[in-house]
């Protein structure tokens, strides 16, 4: 309801025009709905990364499958990460194959944490009729063997996208706004092993 | 004397040298960790809305949800965007006079609007040799409200100066078109370019009309759309601001654990209308 009032809102500040349909050039949504809907998205990538870990499911496509669902099924969007010590040279993979390798790890547990989700600026119409903002974040990596020590560290600081998809919903004989948060593109800004 | 520190008291001896002299006040209560997080100047939305001092900006947002009161009006906004470490834009006492334009008009700058570059350096696959070329991209925005980036300047392609990279263009080759480069791609250096530099765009959508139109402009996307040139990673991304009367800089990233950290300004001049419209004509690398 609050993202409905804030949007009709937007709408309203930024200047809709006389038909009341055409949607603002930017949206600027409520810190702790973008908090919310992350909060809840980055605990089930939490999630499905610890499972391709540990292995401990028959079928893992599935939980590619899952997880993939965050970026709304769309492949199109990559994982960069930068090989520490050259920061001129980044890893670059599709998002489904990332998952893919996490399955491939010689590890037996991790914990993640992300953490410090800042967005900044607006989030700005594009020419599809969706919107994207920027986050940043830092995430926290630490996979441990069978016996539970502890085999590799690292944080990473990443900026990425978030698109926003606003559609209208005919509820009770009226049309709403609502709209849906997606991972984009993730991007890297430090490594630190 | 440890980095973080020596920045600091930097920045205390600049506050009697001409820049604003109450930036100090910004280090009572210092939580080191937590201020160099508020402070840094995380990507260039950012950078945009500190300059702008708006006031939904992340800055003024936290020291108001932590209820901690933040005094420092635009001047004071605006000397924290500048690379303070640079020691020769410290001896520039004209930069007083831009900060008293800026402030006092008041001017803003728009992501949306024109006048504006993302300068990266492209490193490709040129030919099965690992190669790279000088891109300019700028925002093009439509009355129908939405926006993009466009390829508005490509430079010589030229051996790549970094190691080999093991990236593998043929991973990314995408079924469907792109139809346009997201205003949020600078956020990920640009990674998209691998769908644009593909054999099955439409450069309309990618490259503005005056670059299709020149013969450097032809001649690369020929090279794109016959499958000569794939991108692989970009890397050296600089912004460069041209829409702030009589005045062109440029701003950077700066890694380091300090309140003066991010993206900041670390080249700037004072220039005619005249030399400003050949500058930014040299800017597009034509």
């Amino acid at each position: 309801m609050k993202l409905k009032l804030l949007v009709f809102f937007c709408l309203f500040a930024l200047g809709a025009s006389a038909q009341q349909e055409a949607k603002p050039a930017a949206l600027t949504l409520d810190k702790a709905f973008v908090d919310k809907i992350l909060n809840k998205k980055f605990n089930l990538l939490k999630e499905y990364i610890s499972i391709l870990v540990k292995k401990d499911r028959d079928n893992l496509e599935n939980v590619v499958n899952e997880a993939m669902k965050l970026w709304n099924n769309d492949n199109k969007f990559l994982v960069t990460i930068k090989n520490k010590g050259s920061a001129a040279k980044p890893i670059i993979k599709p998002v489904r194959p990332y998952f893919s390798t996490m399955g491939k790890l010689p590890y037996k547990n991790v914990d993640i944490t992300y953490r410090n989700y800042v967005y900044v600026g607006n989030i700005i119409k594009q020419p599809d009729g969706t919107y994207k903002g920027v986050v940043t974040f830092q995430q926290e990596f630490v996979a441990f063997d069978a016996e539970g020590n502890p085999q590799y560290h690292d944080i990473i600081d990443r900026t990425f996208e978030i698109i926003v998809v606003v559609t209208d919903v005919i509820k009770d004989g009226q049309t709403k706004e609502t709209a849906e948060i997606f991972f984009g593109n993730m991007g890297v800004t430090d490594t630190r092993i | 004397m440890n980095k973080t520190h020596k920045i600091i008291l930097l920045l205390i001896i600049v506050c009697g040298s001409g820049f604003n002299r109450s930036y100090a006040q910004y280090f009572t209560n210092l939580n080191k960790t937590e201020d160099i997080f508020n402070y840094e100047v995380k990507v260039i939305d950012e950078f945009i809305e500190r300059f702008n001092d708006d006031p939904n900006s992340f800055i003024r947002k936290t020291y108001k949800s932590q209820k901690k009161p933040f005094t420092a009006g635009r001047e004071r906004l605006l000397t924290s965007l500048f690379n303070l470490a640079n020691a020769n834009m410290l001896k520039d006492t004209s930069l007083n006079d831009f900060i008293r334009q800026v402030a006092g008009k008041p001017e803003l700058i728009h992501f949306t609007d024109g006048h504006w570059y993302a300068n990266i350096v492209a490193v490709i696959n040129y030919d099965n040799k690992e190669m790279e070329v000088p891109v300019v991209l700028d925002i093009m925005s439509s009355k129908e409200g939405w926006s993009k980036w466009m390829i508005a300047g490509v430079g010589e392609i030229a051996p790549a100066s970094a190691g080999k990279s093991n990236i593998n263009y043929k991973e990314f080759e995408a079924k469907k078109a792109p139809t346009y480069i997201s205003t949020s791609a600078y956020s990920t250096d640009f990674v998209e370019l691998h769908y644009v530099f593909a054999t099955n765009i439409d450069p309309k959508n990618f490259f503005e009309a005056s670059l299709l139109n020149s013969e450097q402009g032809k001649n690369f996307v020929s090279l794109v759309k016959n499958g000569k040139i794939h991108f692989l990673y970009a890397r050296n991304m600089t912004f460069s601001f041209f829409q702030v009367n009589n005045w062109i800089f440029n701003v950077e990233h700066f890694k380091r654990q300090s309140l003066n950290s991010g993206w900041l300004i670390n080249d700037i001049r004072k220039v005619s209308a005249t030399e400003k419209v050949r500058l930014e004509n040299k800017q597009l690398l034509r």
